[in-house]
């Protein structure tokens, strides 16, 4: 193995058990969690065995490993900036409702304490 | 009949005061919506006579309008006028735009500049003209100016309008939901008093792009 094989699999490994270690700590949900271990584990085995690729390129109709590997990697990438933007939005609508909520709070507790004075 | 004025600002210390103790003439309460200004936005528009509402980060003029008719109505508003904080809208003219809700006519009553539209500068006018254009294309909503936000609305129709768009966007977005849920709309004439801090303020070329953009996302939801 090239020392670039074993760099990534210091990377993809160390990731294998940091995830591990999350799931057994709740930290993670499992079922999300078993996704990524499965794709870093994969990972892992690609980079052991590079002919691994060759095989799921031959699966794809593609002509190189190399390239296979691309595609699925762009592929994922995608879903994953989607998902991105969609919590980013999420989040986003979630701080305009926190911000209106703590607005109209703060505004009817000094009223509260105007007509209270008033009194 | 309770009318209440909904006035989103951001940084508007220079205009506020004025702006406020004009529309206190003709409505029984103002309320302003500071949308995190970093002047005195709301120092000012209080000792003003207005009720000041702070959101502690800025959300846009769309979550600050829909932030100002939650309160208008926790007041017990039965119509509800929003006008611009810079100066732009005449406050002597919400009698009119008033008036097609008190008669019973409309739901929803857009202040429209297209009368005025000579004075607005090109640039302005020509986004306005496709935003128009847009919010038809879009939202099936065909008015003169989709943009205004010199708007009234009766109680009933702030309780139905969800108004979750944080930009200028909410304005396009607020009729195609209105006319979704069967709300009348009424178009007014309107004057704007176009100042070199006006001008400043409000949809630029960069802004109309982004709120096109929005508009465009929002309805294909």
């Amino acid at each position: 193995m090239t020392l670039i094989q074993w760099g990534f699999i210091l990377v993809f490994g160390s990731l294998v058990l940091r995830l591990i270690w999350l799931i057994y700590r709740g930290a993670v949900p499992r079922r999300r969690g078993a996704i990524w271990l499965v794709l870093w584990s994969l990972g892992v085995m690609v980079v052991a065995k590079p002919e691994l690729s060759t095989k799921l390129a031959s699966w794809l109709g593609v002509a190189r490993g190399a390239d296979a590997i691309s595609y699925v990697a762009i592929a994922f990438l995608s879903i994953l900036i989607f998902r991105a933007f969609q919590l980013i939005e999420i989040q986003d609508r979630q701080i305009s409702e926190l911000t209106t909520a703590l607005a109209l709070k703060e505004w009817a507790d000094g009223r509260e304490m105007m007509l209270k004075d008033d009194a | 009949m309770k009318t209440v004025a909904v006035i989103p600002a951001f940084n508007e210390a220079s205009v506020i005061a004025e702006v406020v103790t004009e529309t206190l003439e003709y409505v029984d309460l103002v309320i302003v919506v500071d949308d995190g200004s970093r002047d005195d936005t709301a120092k000012v528009a209080k000792s003003a006579g207005a009720e000041v509402l702070r959101h502690v980060i800025q959300r846009g003029v769309g979550r600050s309008t829909s932030t100002g008719l939650q309160a208008a109505l926790l007041v017990g508003a039965d119509f509800i006028v929003t006008i611009d904080a810079d100066g732009q809208h005449l406050p002597s003219e919400i009698e009119s735009v008033l008036e097609p809700l008190r008669d019973d006519k409309a739901d929803l009553v857009i202040g429209s500049r297209v009368l005025d539209r000579k004075r607005m500068p090109l640039l302005r006018r020509m986004g306005n003209r496709f935003a128009n254009f847009w919010t038809w294309i879009l939202l099936g909503v065909a008015v003169s100016d989709s943009q205004s936000g010199f708007r009234a609305y009766t109680r009933d129709a702030a309780k139905r309008l969800p108004l979750d768009a944080r930009g200028y966007e909410f304005c396009s977005l607020t009729l195609g939901e209105a006319i979704r849920i069967g709300l009348r709309i009424f178009e007014v004439p309107i004057t704007v008093i176009y100042t070199e801090y006006s001008r400043s303020k409000g949809q630029g070329f960069f802004t109309s792009v982004k709120t096109l953009g929005q508009i465009t996302k929002e309805s294909l939801r």
